[in-house]
């Protein structure tokens, strides 16, 4: 019982640094902009604009960071 | 068009991941003895083979709508990763990837670990195997990835497979040829495209998956790569002029 969960503790860290790597900052933007495409995608036909300025803001964001914190 | 695309940021991907497992199992083998090394490699080989098998037809039955916002999202994350880090290096506050550097690290470790108890393994050699294996697998399991959703999303996993299969062996065969860590390979700069196709094309799917319609359907595409490229070399221009007028060091120059 407590070696599958902590297989099960392994595979989900090792899902989240594979898929999340280094920032969240990158996957939060991404999951937001699907979100306002979505919703946006219902009344306007412009909806594809979202994803585009979502991800450069959270890229400017996730660089800002890493160069604060050192290049990292 | 969108074919050549997707064979481009493959065969782009597969070859810097080939470059960085084969690094690690040159050093290893040409250390210890290639007898452990490859087994480690054919068995990660095996085991991502499998990966491609079960997902790819898997994947191809999900609705294409959904299949292209999930795998769109994941791209996309990848490829901002990718660029992310491209980003930091082009302008200097990241130390470029020296596969010269990694192939003399990775020799001194595997000329000083002792092996525990090879008579457990069959008579080969635990540390080489096992390092070869997790260089393989891991290196490869983001290769597979990007292999498998372009493939299922562009209905084309043949061509993607071919483009991996392809990089795989040039790297495999220059590697043999040189005998040691391909540092001459523009790593930095194909990482630096990866990421942007990789980006580009996750926009353009997830945004589609999402229930929006681009202006041109797939000829946005030509669009959306130079856009992506040029918030990124924009991004690389003002992190240098912020790294120059803070007085830091000149950037390294992208290779």
């Amino acid at each position: 019982m407590r070696r599958g969960l902590s297989a099960l503790r392994s595979l989900g860290s090792f899902l989240w640094r594979f898929i999340v790597g280094d920032d969240l900052t990158l996957a939060a933007g991404v999951l937001l902009g699907i979100v306002g495409v979505v919703v946006a995608a219902r009344s306007s036909a412009a909806a594809w604009g979202i994803l585009p300025v979502v991800w450069v803001v959270a890229l400017f964001l996730s660089l800002r960071k890493a160069v604060r914190r050192g290049g990292a | 068009m969108t074919g050549w695309f997707l064979f481009a940021a493959a065969f782009l991907a597969c070859t810097v991941e080939a470059v960085e497992a084969t690094t690690v199992v040159m050093a290893v083998g040409l250390t210890r003895g290639w007898h452990s090394a490859l087994r480690g490699t054919l068995a990660a080989i095996g085991v991502l083979a499998v990966i491609v098998a079960a997902l790819g037809p898997a994947l191809t039955a999900i609705p294409i709508g959904a299949l292209r916002v999930v795998v769109g999202a994941l791209l996309l994350v990848f490829g901002l990763g990718w660029l992310r880090k491209a980003i930091l290096r082009a302008s200097g506050h990241k130390a470029f990837h020296d596969e010269a550097e990694i192939f003399a690290k990775q020799r001194a470790a595997a000329e000083s670990a002792t092996t525990r108890d090879p008579g457990r393994f069959h008579g080969g050699d635990p540390y080489s195997f096992t390092l070869a294996f997790k260089a393989v697998l891991l290196e490869g399991l983001e290769v597979a990835f990007i292999v498998i959703t372009f493939g299922a999303n562009a209905n084309a996993i043949p061509l993607a497979a071919l483009a991996a299969v392809i990089a795989i062996a040039v790297t495999v065969a220059v590697a043999v040829s040189v005998r040691g860590p391909l540092s001459r390979v523009p790593e930095n700069t194909i990482k630096f495209v990866v990421g942007m196709l990789l980006t580009s094309f996750g926009t353009f799917w997830a945004a589609e998956g999402a229930g929006a319609h681009w202006p041109g359907a797939d000829a946005s595409l030509l669009f959306i790569v130079p856009f992506v490229a040029a918030v990124s070399l924009l991004m690389v221009a003002q992190l240098r002029y912020r790294r120059s007028s803070s007085g830091g060091a000149a950037p390294a120059v992208l290779r």
